[in-house]
């Protein structure tokens, strides 16, 4: 029989890689808001975006 | 009890003719020699007058670490300590020694223990002869089925002897030897006058040596595994590298069964325009869209921009729950001609991955224009938004893991090659040190 040390190690492992690839991960750049007004369906362009790694900060009306 | 009571030898009572000190001999009369204690002078044990085979010139005693008369069982025999040699090689003027004490039981005769700096071996003697073969290209002898290769070979001097012993000892005495190995196991030849001599040695722990005879005794003294030690990592690189398939096999099942129970479905897929002559960002919402259950949603952008640049962002917001993500990406495509050799810059498309969406109802806040740089050629630019569900497995990830698994495997093999090679070192074939001094 295997190591314990390396059972548990490789069922740790495995068991996390499992539950990331179930729920996703990204290590792709972007924001996460948890409360988007909306007023932005009626008025889109007077939202301010919060956007991180763009070349713009904000959007125009 | 009865087995203790007939091992009591017959002890008799003997002076040394050198200094008069009492001498005691515990092999029931079949030494040929003995030392006494006292003056260490080698006395004839077959001479009713101890006639003087040897005397002692001085030099440093040499204390056994089990002391003579002491019993303890090897093998499930119990053996009485009866003489003691020290045996050396001398290698470029250095003495490397060992510790050879001699055991004796009257019904299973004569027994050795060696002690080579700390590692501890139960010497038997052999009447059989080993028939000469190879083995990986060294010379090798076969002895009950089994190979041992050849270590190394040497001229073993006796330097130091104590004790009673059934052959005729003499300090200085100097014989050829040749080791074979097959760990745990060694046989071993020694030539002296023409005879030859063989015995086969079995490696013990030095805690199973204390325990037996129940005297403290030290761990080996260096890292230097010995001749025929066992290798602590045997079979554990190879029961490594099964449970590391068997968890290769599962992770396969486990992305074959995650690929499936997550179906790769296109949930939103629209194309927009943004305007040749527009120089600020125009917003606009879509229409709502269903994703039908949590986990990853990747939005895919694309573009027919050209010598320009295009930003879009976009927010991904739950009609119910108000949360958002949002990113933004800029589409560019340059190209032009350096020295006759055509050259582009940019990229058309992106995808974005988004992890662990709910499963809700959604729309798209979207903001965009041209963002090339003053005298860019401004065309309009026709741009695609799909959005599809998707597993979250990362082929990315998954060889991470099993890169990350397959380490400890990689470490035992690695540990039990590396012991071999520490143990061939100090064989016959260690690999020659390169001068560092070339003559010109």
């Amino acid at each position: 029989m295997t190591s314990p040390f390396y059972m548990i190690y490789s069922v740790l492992l495995v068991g996390a890689w499992a539950v990331i690839s179930y729920k996703g991960y990204s290590l792709d750049r972007y924001q996460q808001i948890n409360d988007v007004p909306r007023t932005v369906r009626n008025n889109p362009g007077a939202y301010r975006p919060h956007y991180s790694d763009g070349p713009r900060y904000t959007g125009g009306k | 009890m009865n087995e203790a009571r007939s091992l009591v030898p017959k002890v008799k009572g003997l002076n040394c003719p050198g200094c008069g000190n009492a001498l005691e001999l515990r092999s029931m009369g079949r030494a040929i020699s003995v030392t006494c204690p006292a003056c260490m002078r080698v006395l004839d044990a077959r001479d009713p007058n101890l006639k003087i085979l040897e005397e002692f010139f001085g030099g440093q005693r040499v204390i056994p670490e089990i002391p003579l008369g002491k019993r303890g069982k090897l093998s499930g025999v119990e053996y009485e300590v009866i003489g003691f040699q020290e045996r050396q090689v001398i290698v470029d003027l250095v003495a490397y020694c060992w510790y050879e004490y001699l055991l004796f039981n009257p019904y299973k005769g004569y027994k050795y223990l060696v002690n080579s700096m700390g590692h501890w071996n139960e010497v038997t003697p052999i009447h059989a002869i080993p028939r000469d073969t190879n083995a990986h290209g060294k010379r090798a002898v076969e002895y009950e089925g089994q190979k041992f290769t050849h270590f190394q070979s040497s001229d073993a001097q006796t330097s130091y002897v104590f004790g009673e012993f059934p052959w005729e000892v003499h300090k200085g005495e100097t014989v050829r030897s040749d080791d074979f190995i097959a760990p745990p196991r060694m046989l071993s030849r020694e030539k002296y006058s023409g005879e030859i001599t063989w015995s086969l040695a079995e490696y013990r722990d030095y805690r199973e040596i204390t325990q037996s005879f129940g005297v403290p005794l030290h761990a080996p003294s260096s890292g230097t595994p010995f001749a025929n030690q066992p290798n602590p990592f045997i079979g554990k690189p190879t029961r490594a590298w099964m449970w590391f398939l068997a968890t290769f096999a599962a992770m396969i099942l486990l992305a074959m069964f995650l690929s499936l129970a997550s179906s790769s479905k296109v949930v939103f897929d629209r194309t927009f325009t943004v305007d040749a002559q527009s120089e600020e960002e125009k917003a606009f919402v879509t229409e709502t869209f269903e994703i039908p259950s949590a986990g990853m949603l990747h939005v895919d952008l694309h573009s027919d921009v050209r010598d320009n640049e295009a930003f879009v962002g976009v927010t991904l917001i739950n009609e119910k729950t108000g949360r958002g993500w949002e990113f933004a990406r800029t589409l560019s495509h340059y190209s032009g001609t350096d020295e006759g050799e055509s050259w582009t810059e940019g990229s058309k498309s992106a995808t974005v991955n988004l992890a662990g969406i709910p499963a809700g109802t959604y729309y798209f806040r979207i903001a965009s224009n041209l963002d090339g740089a003053e005298g860019a050629i401004r065309r309009s630019v026709v741009y695609s938004i799909k959005a599809r569900r998707g597993s979250g497995i990362s082929w990315g990830l998954f060889f991470l893991v099993l890169l990350l698994l397959a380490i400890p495997p990689i470490w035992y093999s690695m540990q039990k090659s590396n012991f071999e090679t520490r143990r061939w070192l100090e064989s016959d074939y260690a690999p020659e040190q390169s001068s560092s001094n070339d003559d010109e």
